[in-house]
């Protein structure tokens, strides 16, 4: 079942990227929303690895962050380190990294209609990336035809010379990926890539990855909110909340053995065919802002077991297993599991009425 | 970050306003001398601005402070009373044109469209000039009647956006006239983007009525606006420079406080808007407008 | 495509003819008529003969209609000012006040975009607000005032440029042929440098919005992921987006543009359409002044068209109307 996914973590030397301590702030009026706040994780070659969490966790900010895409009055801050093919993304110099973007990392977006610029032609924006990075009119525009077919478009040669209004959107989301895959880089960051689509045309995407990653060898960063997407497509699965990573664990023992209540929430909360229940269950509580994370553990409110070491004490990652952390105390207090209650916001609401 | 500055810029440009108001008002109080008075026809033709005369006098010997002064009655004035014109024109035509719809809507938009060909300058001129040779009411009716264009269309593009809402739905089936609704529930929705779009008018019509002056058909005697004073000095503008100077500078700086007010008024009712939309951005004109 | 051009030409040739009704009526329902005016040997018997042989005394629909038909053939009628058919009156003048438009028009859309574009890409820092501010203070002056300061200034005190008229006479006569361009070229000058003025501050706020509308857009995202250098993301992909409103608004605008332009022409004596206009008025040569009003909104009309089409090709979304 696995075999198509990539090799494990364990078994890798060096990871092709490499994120430490990752801390991305954004300057506002409101104050300063720490939107990522020290997020380590690393990417080997040829894997897939999920990166989940709710919106406002911060993932997509950890993506946009790898590509140094992040714009003021967001900033990357000092003593992050970002290392990919042995090169710091930080410190190399504009030109370089415009020659990364693209080429070496690509990214895919979640709005593939917003994402393509609606007065060029697909063609024209596929050949754009060969273009920008080195090739010639005619190479350029042959490969983005080339492209087109192998994700799949009918017709490449016609479909090239249209706008993107004129496509669907699954089509359209079929040549964001054309364009990130045109020059074969090492790695894909797709970014909620099948969010805005219909479920069916979901599943063709997903398919489409997997196929092209078997066949480029690519490594795929897959950003998303649906725990179904990441059982299906990655090897190992990041969960993130409140700006930070909480799990880490390949996908099956995430899904069988999960430790973090955060996580358990999630797999909850997923409805699952084949199961009788009346209603859905949720993690009670939302996400607090970014500009006022929590001192203890952030998601201490919403948590069924959190005693008060919770309170006053920030969790670190906890190695819970082989290739599986956790930023939970009940690493250390398993016993605590057995007693859950109410979680603090329900409390709180309650004392209201 | 940008509505702050512009707040405050309107502010500013309110206080000018209201400043201009009250020396127009104050006029014969405030002025030197009598706007007509001829002073000294020797000795004090055409001189330079001096202590005596703030912005000198001009070739019929007047003070021309006095005349500015005098002046900014009857440009404001003029400017005042044909945007109340043009905005009720334009909205009344607006509403019937967008509730209406149909047949009825198509015809009267392109007659609007017709009339929107013919440059609003050029139309005045003509007008003006076969229809009365000029003076205050023909220029206050004429700049009114022609500055309705812009707004009648702005006002349609509301209540066709306000018509299908469920507001105007509940009235129609509580029985509410056609009239009622237009009045009581689709007219409050059109006054935030009228009165920006109003504010901005008056800026283009000082600028307007300064121009068709200059040339000849406004008022000439002691209802002098800013435009017909500048006429005065006519042939000897470089050396008199003062003569069309100072007219000249009051016209700008009275249609450039409008502008920032319609500015400032355009961010408070953007951010009125119940839907989000933003007012619509009239293109800013230029003093020969349409 | 080309059904959306056959659909607004035939939209233009509606508004044309509203424009013609319109100048015609404006001018013969006015009071008084060509024969009013006083002169010593004629009389009112006279006058009534010269009614009688012009038509004027007939209904008003069955004038219009004659004139319509005239005009269709292309009769505008006679200028009593020049004393000859008023079509080519006009035909002297709107070349000289196409060439004022056009350069005006090129030069404000050139400085005007850069500027905007410049202002957005600065925004919110003390480049953007200056540049901002200065253009709101351009276009609040009267066209007439700022030729009339341009003239004062650059003209008559730093003898720089001719103070009016489009060409020297005795150049033109006597002189080369590049005296006579250069010439040309230095008359030119300072009414096109008017008129680009107001043009280019509003221009440049529009186009500032409009830069500012575009870019928080996704497409930029993407550009700049695929390793699209900066300065190429709004050269390319924001300004192809951000122009097509520009453009659109200079349609809008073209009826003030030509309107300040009669202003200009009027300061500058530059004979074009404008100061035909102004002085057939002055002397009420109806005739003229009818066919200036209706050469005007075909101007207009047309300007408008081109500036669709433009709109249609810029921007794809457009074209399936």
């Amino acid at each position: 079942m696995n075999s198509a996914r990539g090799p494990r973590t364990a078994d890798m030397p060096k990871p092709l990227l490499s994120i430490q301590d990752l801390r991305t702030y954004f300057y506002t009026e409101a104050g300063v929303a720490r939107a990522v706040d020290g997020v380590s994780l690393h990417i080997g070659t040829g894997e897939t690895v999920g990166l989940v969490g709710e919106s406002g966790c911060g993932k997509s900010v950890t993506a946009m962050s790898v590509l140094r895409l992040i714009q003021p009055p967001g900033r990357i801050e000092a003593g992050s380190r970002l290392e990919f093919e042995g090169r710091d993304l930080m410190t190399i110099t504009d030109r370089e990294l415009r020659g990364i973007r693209g080429a070496r990392i690509a990214m895919v977006f979640q709005e593939p209609m917003t994402a393509l610029n609606p007065v060029f032609t697909v063609g024209d924006q596929i050949a754009e990336v060969v273009r920008i990075h080195g090739g010639t009119r005619k190479e350029a525009w042959d490969k983005a035809v080339e492209m087109l077919g192998v994700v799949g478009i009918p017709s490449p040669a016609d479909r090239a010379g249209d706008y993107p209004h004129q496509l669907s959107g699954g089509m359209r989301q079929r040549v964001v990926i054309a364009m990130a895959l045109v020059m074969n880089p090492a790695l894909v960051i797709a970014d909620e890539p099948t969010t805005a689509l219909d479920v069916t045309i979901q599943a063709q995407i997903l398919e489409l990855l997997r196929d092209l990653q078997k066949k480029f060898g690519t490594s795929i960063l897959l950003i998303t909110h649906d725990l179904g997407v990441v059982a299906e497509t990655a090897s190992r699965v990041i969960v993130m909340y409140g700006g930070e990573v909480v799990e880490e664990a390949l996908v099956e023992t995430l899904f069988d053995q999960p430790h973090h209540p955060y996580t358990e929430g999630l797999l909850r909360a997923m409805p699952r065919v084949g199961e009788t229940r009346e209603r859905l269950s949720t993690i009670p509580g939302t996400v607090p802002p970014s500009t006022a994370w929590p001192a203890g553990c952030r998601f201490r409110d919403r948590c069924p077991y959190s005693w008060d070491r919770c309170e006053k004490e920030h969790p670190a990652l906890y190695q819970i297993g082989s290739g599986h952390v956790s930023r939970c105390h009940l690493a250390e207090d398993p016993e605590r599991r057995a007693h859950p209650h109410p979680a603090l916001v329900e409390r709180a609401a309650e004392a209201l009425t | 970050m940008s509505s702050i500055v512009s707040r405050r810029g309107a502010l500013i440009a309110a206080t000018f306003i209201a400043l201009l108001a009250l020396i127009a008002m104050a006029a014969p109080i405030i002025s030197p001398y009598s706007p007509t008075a001829q002073l000294d026809i020797v000795l004090q033709k055409a001189q330079p601005p001096s202590w005596a005369h703030l912005f000198g006098t001009d070739i019929a010997s007047r003070d021309l402070l006095s005349r500015v002064i005098y002046g900014g009655r009857t440009s404001l004035s003029v400017a005042l009373l044909a945007v109340v014109l043009s905005t009720t024109v334009g909205i009344a035509y607006g509403m019937v044109a967008g509730y209406a719809g149909g047949v009825t809507d198509m015809v009267m938009m392109r007659l609007l469209d017709g009339l929107l060909a013919i440059p609003r300058v050029l139309l005045l001129i003509v007008a003006l000039s076969f229809w009365s040779g000029g003076g205050e009411p023909a220029l206050i009716i004429g700049i009114g009647l022609t500055g309705w264009f812009g707004m009648s269309r702005l006002v349609r593009a509301e209540v066709i956006a306000a018509k299908p809402r469920e507001y105007v739905s509940a009235a129609v089936a509580l029985g509410a006239s056609s009239r009622r609704i237009l009045i009581r529930h689709i007219l409050p929705n059109v006054i935030g983007p009228a009165t920006v779009s109003a504010t901005v008018a008056v800026a283009q019509v000082i600028a307007l009525e300064a121009g068709l002056s200059f040339l000849g058909l406004g008022a000439r005697t002691a209802h002098a606006s800013w435009g017909s004073i500048i006429l005065d000095g006519q042939g000897a503008f470089a050396e008199f420079w003062w003569i069309p100077l100072f007219p000249g500078l009051a016209v700008v700086s009275t249609a450039l406080a409008f502008n920032v007010l319609g500015d400032g008024l355009r961010e408070v009712v953007s951010g009125r808007q119940l839907d989000g939309r933003g007012a619509p951005a009239d293109p800013p004109q230029t003093a020969a407008t349409a | 495509m080309r059904r959306f051009i056959a659909a607004r030409l035939a939209q233009s040739a509606i508004i044309i003819v509203i424009v013609t009704v319109v100048a015609f009526l404006l001018l013969r329902l006015a009071p008084g008529d060509p024969f009013s005016y006083e002169t010593a040997n004629v009389t009112p018997a006279i006058r009534a003969q010269w009614r009688e042989q012009f038509g004027y005394n007939k209904p008003v629909p069955v004038q219009l209609a004659r004139y319509l038909g005239n005009v269709a053939r292309g009769n505008f009628g006679y200028s009593t000012l020049q004393r000859r058919p008023a079509r080519d009156a006009i035909a002297d003048a709107l070349p000289r006040t196409l060439t004022l438009a056009l350069f005006g028009i090129v030069a404000a859309l050139v400085l005007g975009v850069a500027l905007g574009a410049f202002a957005a890409a600065k925004r919110a820092t003390w480049w953007d607000r200056s540049i901002s501010a200065f253009c709101v203070f351009v276009y609040s002056i009267p066209d007439f005032w700022l030729a009339l300061i341009i003239q004062i200034g650059l003209a008559y005190w730093i003898r720089a440029f001719p103070v009016s008229g489009s060409s020297d006479p005795l150049i033109a006569e006597y002189g080369s042929a590049w005296a006579a361009f250069t010439d040309r070229m230095r008359h030119l000058v300072l009414p096109v440098l008017t008129i680009t003025l107001i043009v280019a501050a509003i221009v440049a706020r529009f186009q500032r919005a409009a830069l500012l509308d575009v870019l928080p857009s996704d497409y930029l995202r993407t550009a700049r992921a695929k390793g699209v250098p900066e300065r190429t993301i709004i050269t390319r992909h924001a300004l192809r987006n951000a122009l097509t409103p520009t453009i659109t608004v200079l349609g809008l605008l073209f009826p003030s543009v030509l309107g300040g332009a009669f202003f200009i022409e009027y300061v500058f004596g530059w004979h074009g359409l404008g100061l035909l206009t102004v002085n057939a008025v002055q002397s009420l040569d109806y005739d003229v002044a009818t066919a200036s009003v209706i050469v005007a909104g075909v101007l207009v009309t047309l300007g408008s068209l081109l500036a669709d089409i433009l709109t249609a090709l810029a921007d794809p979304r457009l074209r399936d109307v």
